[in-house]
This record gives structure tokens, C-alpha cells and sequence, in this order.
């Protein structure tokens, strides 16, 4: 008898997952996961039941490779709960292979499949679980006497488990000795996973009949809580109203500097040489916003948390005690420990669920050295544009190689990516090393053109007056300008 | 009655189970002494079927012994071999069978001969 109902969306059990398929699968309905050897197939398919069980729903794993008992202790290790869910063990036990005369009239095909279908039908029949995790198809294959006659059994066992109200999720090994091009027409929706040394896990979805779906490579991870799912971010989906008011740094001169301070929803580039106090300049906006009441969050991908926060108390710029109000995170990147989007979903948990109104990535260079996988500075536009449309002001660190000479604004070809940028430089002036600070680009408004000397002081940054009577300061070598 | 004979128990019982199922009854052999004793005692067996592994050159002498007590027989060989079906019919079988046979085609060979089960 069909009770084949309206199909709704129901949950994964991996949040990055329902994202991706925006919202979820569609009940009563069939999804091929395939993927090579350790990929976690199986891991996605305990989520898949895992969540049923906790919606209080009748769930049914029927394995047909790895046996029961395997399945359980490799649940254990992630901290699955599988309690609730049913299994349906038909992996070959031991007295198989103990067996030493086996028959040859018959076709295994033929003679197998008859007990294995008998089972499954019974199972269903008493159990009506609302969702199926069969691991794996491939082993059907192996019954079937011809591809013909596989096509057909699938088909008609997929549509027996609809029909009798399960949503089914079913996984499929694939190689070159078993490619499974026909379980992909077969199912409702296809959901790709794979592994490659440089990329990582990659997860993409290939087909999902009746519903969008984010196209595209996302990365995931098997960690010790099950699998995890990093959408990629595409920023045009992620939209806030905001007031595009400006922020001030409560630094009066560097205000003056930038005609009253940087804009909400803008990227700032602040570039300079090493030491010159870029990263400083960024805490000092910070402090600010933590004054307002809004929190920050500054991605150190160079230095050390504590090393930051000692340097900037002895500035007495209070980090300490803004990480303790919570109006300010600082965390430490690991080199290799992310791929960009992981990165991004960290942000966005920032953003969209602690409110950060202020993003530093400090620095650009570590950002590229320390994330894994290809494409960044794509990736950082992304994640710059994604910030920008929450209305998020960003700081970008970016450090250049050169101490003095002739003036280059960034060495990495980025500045597209800022819409204000923001230069601290070394000169010299009668024999001492000084610092200037000066502002190149401003998109959203005017700025003062002359610069101002820059300097880190006990009590915090000091900027001084216009330098007006200075020429050649680029240069690095600046002259005063005769009559002054 | 069926007469199966066949070296392989495994197959003895397979094709046991399957026929005993499609209500057939079923006298299993699995070596040539058993055969000829069987043979020659039952008087109600209607078909014999013959699988010719393991048994050698010997087993052609059962099968005219079969043929000429007029006991329909199919041969069950290991694959599609022109010597084997070439015996075959030399000693009077009415088909060959090359393993694996499938069921469905098993059933109705079995009923092209002797009709339908009881």
C-alpha cells in the first residue's frame, strides 16, 4: 500500500549540508551519496539517521558490506548516539568463507539475492521506517545477472521503500572497475564526496530533483563529532540593512585624516612596513567600537594571542579587559589547520550569531600562507564582499617587504580589494627614523591628501599635525620645503 | 521423482531445496555406486538430471543406461563445450544445461519434459 505524502524538507543532521541543499532533502524521496574509500559515506548516512531518531522517527540501516558490529564501534568513536536506529545486518558473516565447497549450478546472483530480498521486505513491512540508509548499493550490483536486470531491481526496491514511506539515502562506491552512472539517473538527488591531497574533502552536490541547490565544491571535515560541511560562501546571499554611518578610531587626528573615520560595510587595506604598528592602528578602531558597545574580532595568523595582547596593553590600549567584556575575539589561525571557506564559516558564526561588527585579518600574507587549498585571494573576495554586504567593516593587515625608497602601496596586486587604503611608511628626517601615516584611497568619501606623522607611544598612538611643509615624503627621503 | 546426481552436495542441496519448493519430489546421488542402484531399483522416477563434474568418462555409461531404460535425462555441464553436447545427444540426452544455469530457464526445461508439478 503507497503512503506517498506531499514531500517536505527534513534535516541531514549536518547543518553545512541542509545549507547546501538549501533547507534540507525532500521527504520520500532517493539520494545516491557517492565516493571512494573513506570519504564518509557511512558517517553521513548515521547523521541522516541519527537526526530521524531525534525527530522521534523510525529509521532503518541496512548494511550489506560492513557488518553491524563494525558500524557500532566506529559510531562510538564519533560520539554517535545509535541508539533508535534499526539495523538490518546482511553482511556476509564468517561461516561464509569457512565453507570450503560452495555451489556452482546456480548463479550467487540468483540464489543470494532471494533471502536478502526476503529480509529486507519484512524488515520494512514491520518496521515503516521513515528514512533508509543502505550501505551500500554497489553490493546489489553482485545480484544482479546483467545491468539490465540491476536497473530494474533498484529501481523497483527504491520505489517499494517510497511507497512505503521512507526517505532513502543510499551509497555507492564508484571506481573504474565499477562506474555507477546508472544509480545517478536512478536517484532523486546526488551528493558527491572525495578526497584529494591539496583540496582536502570536497563535497558537491550533482543533482537534486525539485529543489535548488548551492552548485559548486564545498570542503568538509571527519572529525571527531561526525562530518561538518563548509558551504562555500557566496555572498550575494547574505544581505543586511545597515546605516553606512562612519566609525571613528577616537584618535581625533587620524579622524581628521579620514574626513571622520572608516565606513560600515567598507574593506581597509592598511599597508606598511614590518613593525610600523598597521596592526595597532587596526586594535586602536577596535577599542573604539568596544567603547560603543560593539564587538570585534581580529584573526591573527602571524603572532601569538598573548604576544598581541601584552603588546597592546603596553600601549595601554585595554584588550585584555575588552576580550573579557566580550566585545573582543582574537584568534589564532594555524598554519594548514583551514581551507578558506572553513575560514569564512567561522566568520560568519562571528557575524551572524555574535554580531561582530569589526573584522581583522591579520595578516594578508599569513592568511595565504596558512590556508589550505587553492584560489585564495578569490576566496578573500569573497569573504570581503559577504562582510560588506552584513555591513561588517574590514581590516586587512598587509605587510610589505620594503623599509624605505620609493613608495608602492601593496606588493601583491590586492588593493582592488580594499576600498580604503591606508599607508603608515618610515622616513628619515634629519638623520631619525620617523613614521608618517596617509591615506590613498577612500571610495565612499573625501580625504585629508597631506600626511601626518605616525607614532606609537606609551599612551597610545599619536598622530601629529599635516606634515604641509615636507616634500618627496614617498620617497622616503622627504626635504623641507624652502621658507618653512 | 527426480533424480539429481551430482558430485558438489552444495549443488545437491540447492537444487534440492529449489525443486522440493516447485513441488517436485527428489532423490539426491552424489557418487556412480549409489546411481546404478537407484537406477535400476525405482521404477517411478520420471527424469534424472545429470551433472557431469567430477565424475570422469564414467558417468556416459550412466546416462546410456538411462536412455536405454527410458528415463529422460538433461545433462548439466560446466560451460558451453561442443564435445559435451556432442555426447550429449550421442547418449540420448534431451538438453544440456551450462552451469550456471538460470533458474527460470532450469524450471522450465524441467517442464517442457515432465509437465507441470503435481
Amino acid at each position: 500500500m503507497s503512503v506517498k505524502q506531499i514531500p517536505r524538507r527534513i534535516f541531514t543532521g549536518i547543518s553545512g549540508l541542509d545549507e547546501v541543499l538549501q533547507g534540507g532533502l525532500l521527504s520520500n524521496r532517493t539520494y545516491l551519496i557517492r565516493g571512494g574509500p573513506g570519504t564518509g559515506k557511512t558517517t553521513l548516512g548515521l547523521h541522516f539517521l541519527a537526526q530521524g531518531v531525534m525527530e522521534g522517527e523510525r529509521v532503518l540501516c541496512i548494511t550489506l558490506g560492513e557488518p553491524e558490529s563494525n558500524i557500532r564501534q566506529n559510531a562510538l568513536w564519533i560520539g554517535f548516539n545509535l541508539e533508535g536506529i534499526h539495523f538490518l545486518d546482511l553482511s556476509p558473516t564468517p561461516e561464509f568463507f569457512i565453507e570450503v565447497e560452495s555451489y556452482d549450478i546456480f548463479s550467487p546472483a540468483e540464489i543470494e539475492r532471494e533471502p536478502i530480498t526476503k529480509k529486507i521486505v519484512e524488515t520494512v513491512a514491520s518496521l515503516k521506517p521513515n528514512r533508509v540508509f543502505i550501505d551500500s548499493m554497489t553490493q546489489f550490483r553482485y545480484f544482479a545477472t546483467d545491468s539490465f536486470q540491476f536497473r530494474k531491481q533498484v529501481l523497483s526496491f527504491l520505489r517499494f521503500l517510497v511507497d512505503n514511506g521512507a526517505t532513502v539515502m543510499f551509497a555507492s562506491e564508484y571506481g573504474q572497475e565499477t562506474p555507477d552512472e546508472d544509480l545517478q539517473f536512478l536517484a532523486d538527488g546526488v551528493i558527491n564526496l572525495s578526497y584529494s591531497h591539496s583540496e582536502g574533502y570536497i563535497l558537491n552536490v550533482s543533482k537534486f530533483r525539485g529543489s535548488d541547490f548551492r552548485g559548486g565544491f564545498h570542503p568538509y571535515k571527519l572529525t571527531e563529532e561526525g562530518m561538518k560541511v563548509f558551504p562555500r560562501l557566496i555572498p550575494k546571499e547574505h544581505r543586511r540593512e545597515f546605516e553606512r554611518e562612519l566609525i571613528p578610531s577616537g584618535v581625533p587626528e587620524l579622524d581628521a585624516l579620514l574626513h571622520g573615520g572608516l565606513e560600515r560595510g567598507t574593506t581597509t587595506i592598511i599597508t606598511g612596513a614590518s613593525g610600523t604598528g598597521k596592526t595597532t592602528l587596526g586594535i586602536q578602531f577596535m577599542s573604539e567600537a568596544s567603547r560603543r558597545g560593539e564587538r570585534s574580532v581580529v584573526y591573527i595568523f602571524d603572532e601569538g594571542v598573548e604576544s598581541l595582547i601584552s603588546r597592546c596593553e603596553a600601549i595601554n590600549i585595554p584588550v585584555r579587559s575588552m576580550i573579557e567584556g566580550g566585545s573582543l575575539s582574537i584568534v589564532r589561525i594555524e598554519p594548514m589547520q583551514f581551507t578558506p571557506d572553513e575560514l569564512a564559516n567561522i566568520v560568519r558564526c562571528e557575524v551572524e550569531e555574535k554580531s561582530a561588527r569589526i573584522v581583522m585579518l591579520d595578516s594578508l600574507a599569513g592568511y595565504r600562507l596558512s590556508l589550505r587549498g587553492g584560489d585564495l585571494v578569490s576566496r578573500l573576495h569573497a569573504l570581503c564582499k559577504y562582510l560588506a554586504n552584513m555591513g561588517v567593516t574590514v581590516l586587512i593587515i598587509n605587510e610589505v617587504e620594503q623599509i624605505t625608497g620609493d613608495f608602492k602601496a601593496t606588493e601583491r596586486g590586492i588593493s582592488y580589494l580594499g576600498d580604503n587604503l591606508i599607508f603608515i611608511r618610515y622616513l628619515e628626517i634629519k638623520g631619525e627614523l620617523r613614521k608618517a601615516i596617509g591615506v590613498i584611497k577612500k571610495r565612499l568619501s573625501d580625504f585629508e591628501k597631506t600626511l601626518r606623522e605616525y607614532e606609537i607611544t606609551k599612551d597610545g598612538i599619536k598622530i601629529g599635525e599635516p606634515l604641509t611643509n615636507l616634500r618627496g615624503i614617498l620617497t622616503g627621503k622627504p626635504e623641507w620645503v624652502k621658507g618653512s | 521423482m527426480i533424480l539429481v546426481l551430482d558430485s558438489n552436495r552444495k549443488n545437491l542441496e540447492l537444487i534440492d531445496q529449489l525443486l522440493s519448493r516447485g513441488g517436485y519430489q527428489v532423490i539426491k546421488i552424489s557418487n556412480l555406486e549409489e546411481a546404478d542402484r537407484i537406477i535400476e531399483e525405482s521404477s517411478c522416477i520420471e527424469l534424472a538430471l545429470v551433472d557431469i563434474s567430477g565424475f570422469g568418462e564414467a558417468i556416459w555409461e550412466r546416462c546410456k543406461r538411462l536412455h536405454s531404460l527410458n528415463i529422460p535425462f538433461l545433462i548439466i555441464s560446466p560451460r558451453y563445450n561442443p564435445e559435451i553436447q556432442r555426447s550429449g545427444i550421442k547418449y540420448g540426452a534431451r538438453g544440456i544445461l551450462p552451469k550456471p544455469i538460470i533458474i527460470k530457464h532450469f524450471f522450465r526445461s524441467i517442464r517442457d519434459i515432465i509437465g507441470a508439478n503435481k
